[in-house]
């Protein structure tokens, strides 16, 4: 297991390079001058010739992310152009709220999916059933931006128990806390729930279809002793995948909820910094995205070991 | 300056289309305001109260703290209750008024101006305020190797010298009649500070930084020792970055936020029913324009131009799409301005058959194809290029309305001229050569349609150096205004207004409509 986790570790190296490079190549490809929003419009030609000197905007692009490079391997994401403040701080100062909003609304899709899901797989023909299928599809198709603003209307402007927007240190008292993540955290959980229902729902049905469970019914075995022990634990598999990619969407996926509810993560800054043309910032944040992401999956990779003690990694599958 | 007034996908380009907007103040060339419609009720309590905490909602994130290089207004609306300059633009934005200077002489031959300073100021790190900090200021805008957004401000002057600890002297290199409204932006550091300003801002303002969380909220504390006494009313400042319409107007309603700016035009009718809100609105210096490249045909023909501004339905457009929170406009300087000209008052009008004739006489009969540049930054342009659009197919002009991102709006638009035709909006100016030197002077960046000639530009450097006050500068602009709307480099469309709203306990907030945010007078009724 050890070196199956240190091989995967190893694996990030390639794909961290390839990611940032392409997005650094793509940023290039796009118009606009860093050095003009950096100094305005009214900057003389000169003045532009020097901040671009002294950003290295002047040097080849391989030289640049080279620079960039370099200064990660010493531990250094570089200086927003934006507002002068290091990358690494502006990253520490607004990751944990996007992990916090993208945990806490995939832990709202996972209590809310699967017991929905299993209902609905267990009695698939039920009307009950037919309707959350179709709530599900709903939920899909229902754009993030346009439900966030309705549950302000409701929740904040009729009802008034929570505030429509931004964000409540700990510091200020845990209700407080949780009043301003309520809402972020369902518009973002929305079409994840409506994802993870048509996903359980299919792969419970899958699994109750299987031999196995032909086999358990023939000796006698329990419904409930059936599912619990033989087609959920199987079933588990596609669905702990799913939650596993879906965890790691969140985290690119709440730029347009953090817009909406003002919740200061990174989405937003990514936002902003794309816009400014601010490099190192829009670089700082996708090699993060990118590294949370494949951790992610590291860790779903290993959960499976737990779920299903057949697949193991020291010595192969099987 | 390019002005901000964003709806929906306002997220898209937030930040970079606020960028714009000090851009050409940079400045403090403001706007001078023309006539308020409308302020907020009319029984204001007259005591003012003491304490609390003001929550104002910004519309992006600030880009920087630090006053000599930040770009957006709304770093500006942070900075400009924190940090002072000598001279200050008045609420009404037609002049200045004292601030860290008490009186002012200026020599006859305009190119001295001695500045008497202001005593007893202190900085918020406790330091005296003296003429040395004046000239550290200045001298750090014009370190060529400081990032410094306000440079181009002061290139008229050459020297700087402080003869005693409270006087200053600005020698120019030509009289400049501006020269009063570009120091708004010589905003006043500490020398000496130690400090990195966009981390740790300093100034001698009303109010002093205290924090900034990143996408979260700047929060400004009361300076006890700030030198007009008895005031600031307010104990705090909290700024928060909120930059969707939907959600900042929920946070008003309830109460989470009490001030906010840039309300959408649609919404505020129904803001102005509400008894727990006041309303500000102003017709302040933002206008539309539809502008053109006039390097390339068909609009390098003075005809083609003036035919295109026939075509714009001004009234039309104000109350379709500015909901009638707008007036039409001939030329950049709003009708109230002392230097409006008068006889370009109705210059043009919605008259299709007058844009067929001026077209068959610039040799196009049957009309042409060309597209219109937009950014849906700003969403009612692209509205305003399809009504347009329309009323050219009447007379066989085929307009083509193509949408592109704000950087490559201003890459194409701004920096290359790869264009044919643009609708944008431009705000700012005080002084009538903020409303025409940088936008027509040959060799000028934001002379984005590319028009020069020699009478114009003779005309524009006259109104710049001409002393004798405003009489002997009027019938320089008057002739301007003139000659554009002759040569029609560019059809103006419509003044919009500025609308800013808050919660009805607060009380003392003055609008300019240049979206200043100055809250040393502001206080709360408990």
């Amino acid at each position: 297991m050890a070196s199956y986790i240190l091989r995967r570790l190893g694996q990030l190296i390639p794909t961290l390079v390839g990611i940032t490079l392409a997005v650094f190549l793509l940023i290039k490809l796009t118009p606009g001058d860093p050095a003009t929003a950096i100094l305005g419009l009214q900057a003389t030609p000169e003045e532009v010739a020097r901040i671009r000197h002294a950003l290295g905007l002047d040097q080849p692009w391989w030289i640049q992310y080279g620079r960039w490079a370099i200064g990660l391997l010493h531990g250094d994401l570089g200086i927003s152009y934006q507002n002068g403040r290091p990358v690494a701080e502006l990253i520490r100062q607004r990751l944990p709220a996007t992990l916090e909003l993208a945990v806490a609304a995939e832990l709202l899709a996972v209590v809310i999916a699967l017991p929905v899901g299993i209902y609905s797989a267990l009695q698939p023909k039920s009307l009950r059933s037919q309707l959350v299928t179709t709530m599900a599809l709903m939920g899909i198709s229902l754009p993030e931006f346009w439900f966030g603003i309705l549950l302000i209307l409701l929740f904040s402007l009729y009802l008034g128990w929570v505030p429509a927007s931004g964000y409540a240190p700990l510091s200020e008292g845990l209700t407080a806390h949780v009043k301003h993540l309520l809402l972020p955290a369902f518009t973002l959980a929305l079409s994840n729930t409506a994802a993870l229902v048509r996903y359980t729902r299919t792969a419970v049905i899958e699994a109750l279809g299987q031999d196995y469970v032909r086999t358990a019914r023939s000796k006698g075995l329990g419904e409930r002793s059936i599912f619990w022990h033989h087609a959920f634990r199987n079933a588990l598999i596609p669905i702990v995948t799913v939650i596993g990619l879906q965890t790691g969407f969140l985290l690119s996926g709440a730029v347009i909820v953090e817009q909406v509810f003002a919740w200061p993560g990174i989405g937003w800054l990514a936002v902003t910094a794309i816009n400014q043309r601010d490099y190192p910032t829009v670089e700082g944040v996708v090699l993060l995205v990118a590294l949370v992401f494949v951790l992610i999956n590291l860790a779903v990779d290993i959960l499976y070991t737990f779920i299903d003690p057949r697949i193991r990694y020291d010595g192969g599958e099987g | 300056m390019l002005k901000t007034r964003q709806k929906r996908e306002r997220w898209v380009g937030t930040a970079l289309g606020l960028m714009l907007i000090l851009v050409l103040t940079g400045c403090g060339s403001v706007q001078s305001a023309t006539g308020p419609m409308s302020e907020g009720p009319a029984q204001e309590p007259t005591q003012p109260h003491y304490g609390g905490t003001l929550k104002v909602a910004l519309h992006g994130e600030i880009d920087k703290l630090d006053p000599h290089q930040s770009v957006t207004i709304v770093a500006f609306q942070v900075q400009q209750n924190v940090v002072e300059s000598l001279v200050t633009i008045n609420d009404n934005l037609d002049g200045v008024e004292p601030q860290l200077a008490t009186d002012w002489t200026v020599s006859d031959d305009g190119l001295t101006y001695t500045f008497h300073l202001r005593k007893g100021v202190k900085f918020h790190n406790g330091k005296d305020f003296k003429a040395e900090d004046v000239i550290y200021s200045y001298n750090r805008i014009m370190d060529p190797n400081f990032p410094s957004s306000r440079r181009s401000n002061f290139t008229m002057v050459k020297s700087v010298e402080s003869p005693d600890d409270y006087t200053v002297v600005f020698h120019l290199e030509y009289p400049f009649a501006a020269f009063l409204t570009k120091l708004e932006s010589l905003y006043i550091l500490p020398k000496d500070a130690g400090v990195d300003f966009n981390q740790q801002l300093i100034g001698s303002g009303p109010f002093q930084f205290v924090e900034w969380v990143s996408g979260d909220r700047i929060v400004l504390k009361r300076f006890d020792q700030y030198w007009e006494i008895g005031k600031p009313y307010l104990d705090q400042v909290i700024f928060k970055p909120i930059p969707e319409d939907s959600t900042k107007l929920v946070e008003l309603k309830t109460g989470n936020i009490q001030l906010i700016g840039n309300v959408p035009y649609k919404d505020v009718s129904a803001l102005e029913k509400d008894e727990k809100l006041k309303v500000y609105r102003k017709l302040g210096v933002v206008r539309d324009h539809f502008g053109f490249n006039v390097t390339q045909p068909p609009f390098d023909n003075k005809y083609v131009r003036q035919a295109m501004c026939w075509l714009v339905d001004r009234e039309g457009i104000a109350d379709a799409i500015l909901y009638g929170y707008a007036k039409p406009a001939q030329v950049a300087l709003p009708e109230s301005h002392w230097a409006f000209n008068p006889a370009v008052a109705n210059a043009y009008g919605f008259d299709v058959e007058k844009a067929r004739e001026l077209l068959a006489k610039g040799g196009y009969p049957n009309g042409f194809s060309a597209t219109i540049k937009v950014s849906p930054t700003y969403p009612e342009e692209i509205k305003m290029a399809e009504l347009i659009a329309e009323a050219g197919k009447k007379i066989g002009v085929n307009l083509n309305i193509q949408q592109l991102e704000w950087s490559t709006w201003i890459d194409q638009v701004v920096s290359k001229g790869d264009y044919q035709a643009e609708i944008v909006l431009i705000s700012g100016g005080v002084d009538p050569d903020d409303f025409f030197y940088q936008w027509h002077h040959s060799g000028e960046i934001f002379n984005i349609w590319r028009f020069s000639t020699p009478e114009l530009d003779q005309l524009l450097d006259a109104g710049r150096q001409t002393l004798g006050g405003n009489d002997a500068r009027k019938p320089i602009y008057y002739d301007i205004q003139s000659y554009l709307i002759d040569q029609a480099p560019l059809c103006h469309i419509i003044y919009r207004e500025s609308v800013m709203a808050s919660t009805a306990n607060v009380h003392g907030f003055t609008m300019t409509g240049r979206e200043d945010m100055r809250f040393k007078d502001v206080w709360l009724q408990p």
